[in-house]
C-alpha cells in the first residue's frame, strides 16, 4: 500500500473540511480524487504531506506513519501543488535545478535529472525564460517539472491543469500516464471529470470532506441505475410519437427541443433497437443519431443530488 | 547548500536596486567627506581659536605645571576630575576639546632615555584642526625639552628656558596635519555607513525572505527531503555572506579614500567592531521586514522610512551638536545615535585605554542589543505564524 488514510478529520474552525475521510492507494495506480470546488481535495493533499495538522485520523505513506520530519518518505514523493510554486527571480532551468536540489545533492546526477525533466515537459526552448514570461500552460509545465525532476515513486498532482489551454492539457495528461508507465504511483485531483475518466485507473469521488464513492470508472457508473442517453435529429415530431417513446421500457425521460429528440434510459438491453423500431413503425424520418453513456457527472448527480461543476 | 546558492540567485535579480543605492550613497559620502575635509583647512582660522584644554597629571611632577604655564596664553585650561567617563562626556559635549594625560613616571622617563617607555596620552574631539596644531606644538616642546635635558639642564631649568624662548616662532610640521586629515576621512566615511547598512540590509535580506515566505514556496520546500534545520542554516549562511560582502565593499572604498591608511590605522579594529554591530542591525531589520511585509512595496517603505528616520534622528546626516534637547532625548532611542557616538569616540582616540574600552563596548552593545531584540521579535512572529497554521 502506498498511501493509507484512515478516519481523517480536519476542521478549520467550525468548518469540517474532512469528515472521517478514508483512502487506500496501491502501488502503480493512477488514482483520481474527483470533487467539486471546496470538497476538500487540497486539504487532503496538505494533510497527506504533513503540511497541515489534523484533528483525528492516521496517515501512512509507503507503510510508515507520515510526520513533518519524515524526510525518508518525503524524498520519494513528488509534489505539484494547485498554486504554482516557483521563484519569479529564477529562470526555468534554475527553478527546476533548485527544487531538484532539495532532493538530489550530487551535482552531476542533478544536471542530468534537470535535463530529463525539461525534456519531459518540453520546455527546451524556454530554459532561460523567467516564469513571468511564460504562458499559463507553460508555467504549469514548469511547476510539474519542478515536482518530478528527482524521479519520485509517488507523484501528487493537485489540479495541475487549471487555467491551461487544451494543447498543454493534453501534454500534461499524456505525461502523467508516461510517468505512471515508468513506475510512479500517481494521485491526481481534479474537478474535471473528463480528465479523471481519461487517465485514472481508480477514482474516489469527494463531497463535503467525505469519500462518497470509490472504484474504477466503470464500477462507479455501474453503481447507478442509468443507461445511455440517445439523441436523434428529427425535423418534425408528433406529440403521439413522443408519448409512444415515453412508453418504451426503461425510458426515464423524453425531451424534444431544437429538432432534437433526447431519450434517457435506465440500464437495460435493446434500448436503442426498440427506439429505432418505434420510429420506423411510425414512419418518422431522422438524421444524425448519437448515443451517450452515463458520465461521472451523472454518478455524482445521482449520489449527491448536485452537479459536479457549479 | 542549495538554499544558500539560491539566496544569491534571487539576490542577483535585485542587483539593479542594490547598485543604485550604493552609487547614490557613495556619491553623497564622497562629496560630503571631501567637503568636510576641506572646510577644516579653509574655514577655520586655527590660530585664533582657543582650545579648551585640561591636563590629567598622574605623574605629579613639574612638567604638568610647566606645560600649563607655557600654553596658558593661547588656550584655556580647565580643571578636570580623574574620571575618564566624565572626561569623555565633557569631550562629547564640547566642554573640553583636548585632554592631555601625563602618565606616571613620564618625567623620569624623559630624564633617563634608556628607561623611557611611557608616552603622553590624550583624549580629544575628533577632527579638530586646532587640536592637531596644539599637538604639534606640544611635540616640539617635548623635543626641545629632551634636547635641553640631554645637554645637561635640570628639568626646572629646561622648563624655564623654554618659557623664555617662547617668543620665538614655532614652526609647524605640516606632514602631521595631512595625516590627520586623512584620518578624518575615515571617521567621516564610517559615520555615513549606517545608511548603507540599513537600506541594503533591509533590501538584500527582506526581498529574499519575502520570496521564501510565500506560502506556496514554503509549502513546496516543506514537502522536500531537505530538513528545515538545513534549510535555515543555508538561509542564515546566505544572510551573513551577503553582510560580509557589504562590509568588504565598505572597507575597499575607505581603503581607496584614505589611500590605504585605514589598514594601518590603530583605530581600525574598533571602527570595525562598531561597523559590525551596525551591519548586524541592518541585517536584522531586513529579517524583520522580510517577515512582516506582504509585498515588495512594503519593504521599500520600511527601507525609506526606517533608513531616513534612523539616519537623520540618530545623527548620521545631521551632526548631533545641532540637536535640541527634545530631539536629543529621542535620539538616544536610536541605535544609529549610539553608533555615531561610538564612531566619534573612536575617531578621536589616539590610544586605546581600558577606560575607553569600558566606554565603547557598552555603546556597541546597545547597537547589538537592538539587532538581537529585532531578531528575537521576528522569531516570535515566525513561530506564531507557524502555530496558527493548522
Ligand atoms: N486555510 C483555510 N482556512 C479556512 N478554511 C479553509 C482553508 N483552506 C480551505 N478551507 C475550506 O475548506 C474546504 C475545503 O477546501 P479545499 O481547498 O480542500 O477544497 P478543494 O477540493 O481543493 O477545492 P478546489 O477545487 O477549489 O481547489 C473549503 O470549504 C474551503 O473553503
Ligand atoms: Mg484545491
Amino acid at each position: 500500500m502506498v498511501v493509507e488514510i484512515e478516519n481523517l478529520v480536519k476542521r478549520y474552525g467550525d468548518l469540517v473540511a474532512l469528515d472521517h475521510f478514508n483512502l487506500a492507494i496501491e502501488e502503480g495506480e493512477v488514482f483520481g480524487l474527483l470533487g467539486p470546488n471546496g470538497s476538500g481535495k487540497s486539504t487532503t493533499i496538505h494533510c497527506l504531506l504533513s503540511l497541515l495538522k489534523y484533528d483525528k485520523g492516521t496517515i501512512r505513506v509507503f507503510g510508515q506513519e507520515m510526520k513533518p520530519t519524515s524526510y525518508d518518505i518525503k524524498k520519494d514523493i513528488g509534489v505539484i501543488m494547485q498554486n504554482v510554486a516557483v521563484f519569479d527571480e529564477l529562470t526555468v532551468y534554475e527553478n527546476i535545478d533548485y527544487f531538484c536540489g532539495l532532493y538530489i545533492r550530487e551535482q552531476k546526477e542533478r544536471k542530468q535529472l534537470v535535463k530529463e525533466a525539461i525534456d519531459f515537459v518540453e520546455l527546451q526552448d524556454y530554459r532561460k525564460f523567467y516564469p513571468k514570461k511564460l504562458s499559463g500552460g507553460l508555467l504549469r509545465r514548469l511547476n510539474i517539472a519542478c515536482g518530478i525532476a528527482h524521479k519520485p515513486r509517488l507523484i501528487i498532482l493537485d489540479e495541475p491543469t487549471v487555467a491551461v489551454d487544451p494543447q498543454s492539457r493534453n501534454k500534461i495528461l499524456e505525461g502523467i500516464q508516461r510517468l505512471n508507465k515508468e513506475g510512479a504511483t500517481i494521485i491526481y485531483t481534479s474537478h474535471y471529470m473528463e480528465e479523471v475518466e481519461q487517465i485514472c485507473t481508480r477514482i474516489a469521488i469527494m463531497d463535503k470532506g467525505k469519500n462518497v464513492a470509490l472504484g474504477t470508472k466503470d464500477e462507479l457508473k455501474a453503481m447507478i441505475d442509468l443507461g445511455e442517453t440517445i439523441s436523434v435529429e428529427i425535423l418534425e415530431l408528433a406529440d403521439e410519437v413522443k408519448e409512444a417513446v415515453g412508453r418504451l421500457p426503461h425510458v426515464i425521460k423524453v425531451s424534444y427541443e431544437n429538432y432534437l429528440l433526447k431519450v434517457k434510459f435506465s440500464k437495460g438491453k435493446h434500448n436503442l433497437l426498440r427506439l429505432l423500431d418505434l420510429l420506423k413503425e411510425q414512419e418518422v424520418g431522422f438524421g444524425g443519431l448519437h448515443s451517450e453513456l452515463p458520465t461521472l457527472n451523472d454518478v455524482f448527480l445521482e449520489i449527491t443530488g448536485k452537479e459536479l461543476r457549479d | 547548500m542549495q538554499v544558500f546558492k539560491n539566496y544569491f540567485r534571487i539576490l542577483k535579480s535585485y542587483k539593479g536596486v542594490i547598485l543604485m543605492y550604493f552609487i547614490v550613497f557613495l556619491s553623497v559620502a564622497i562629496v560630503m567627506s571631501i567637503n568636510n575635509n576641506t572646510s577644516f583647512s579653509e574655514g577655520q582660522s586655527f590660530s585664533a581659536t582657543k582650545l579648551k584644554l585640561a591636563i590629567v597629571d598622574r605623574d605629579q611632577q613639574t612638567l604638568g605645571r610647566a606645560v600649563k604655564r607655557y600654553f596658558e596664553g593661547e588656550h584655556e585650561f580647565a580643571d578636570v576630575e580623574e574620571d575618564e567617563n566624565a572626561i569623555l562626556n565633557e569631550l562629547y559635549w564640547r566642554q573640553l576639546d583636548y585632554v592631555l594625560v601625563i602618565p606616571k613616571g613620564y618625567e623620569e622617563g624623559l630624564l633617563d632615555a634608556d628607561t623611557s617607555n611611557s608616552e603622553l596620552e590624550c583624549m580629544k574631539v575628533p577632527g579638530n584642526y586646532t587640536s592637531s596644531y596644539f599637538e604639534a606644538e606640544l611635540q616640539q616642546y617635548i623635543a626641545k625639552l629632551t634636547g635641553l635635558l640631554a645637554s645637561g639642564y635640570s628639568i626646572t631649568e629646561a622648563e624655564d628656558e623654554l618659557d623664555a624662548l617662547k617668543e620665538e616662532t614655532v614652526t609647524v610640521r605640516v606632514a602631521s596635519f595631512v595625516n590627520e586629515n586623512q584620518n578624518d576621512i575615515i571617521t567621516y566615511f564610517f559615520l555615513l555607513v549606517p545608511y548603507l547598512f540599513i537600506s541594503l540590509g533591509t533590501i538584500g535580506v527582506g526581498m529574499i525572505l519575502l520570496r521564501l515566505n510565500e506560502q506556496e514556496v514554503k509549502d513546496r520546500m516543506e514537502c522536500s527531503s531537505t530538513p528545515l534545520k538545513e534549510r535555515n542554516i543555508g538561509l542564515i549562511g546566505g544572510i551573513f555572506a551577503y553582510g560580509g560582502i557589504l562590509l568588504l565593499v565598505v572597507l575597499v572604498v575607505v581603503g581607496i579614500l584614505s589611500k590605504g591608511s585605514v589598514f594601518t590605522d590603530m583605530r581600525t579594529p574598533y571602527f570595525l567592531l562598531n561597523l559590525f554591530a551596525m551591519l548586524l542591525f541592518g541585517l536584522s531589520l531586513g529579517f524583520f521586514a522580510g517577515t512582516v511585509a506582504k509585498n515588495q512595496e512594503a519593504i521599500s517603505g520600511i527601507v525609506n522610512i526606517a533608513g531616513l528616520a534612523l539616519c537623520f534622528l540618530g545623527g548620521v546626516f545631521v551632526p548631533i551638536e545641532f540637536f535640541g534637547d527634545g530631539i536629543l532625548k529621542a535620539a538616544k532611542f536610536f541605535p544609529t545615535y549610539w553608533y555615531v557616538v561610538t564612531n566619534e569616540t573612536i575617531g578621536g582616540m589616539t590610544k586605546m585605554t581600558s577606560a575607553l574600552a569600558k566606554e565603547l563596548l557598552p555603546q556597541i552593545g546597545v547597537v547589538l542589543g537592538y539587532a538581537l531584540a529585532i531578531s528575537a521579535v521576528t522569531l516570535v512572529i515566525i513561530s506564531n505564524k507557524r502555530s496558527r497554521r493548522g
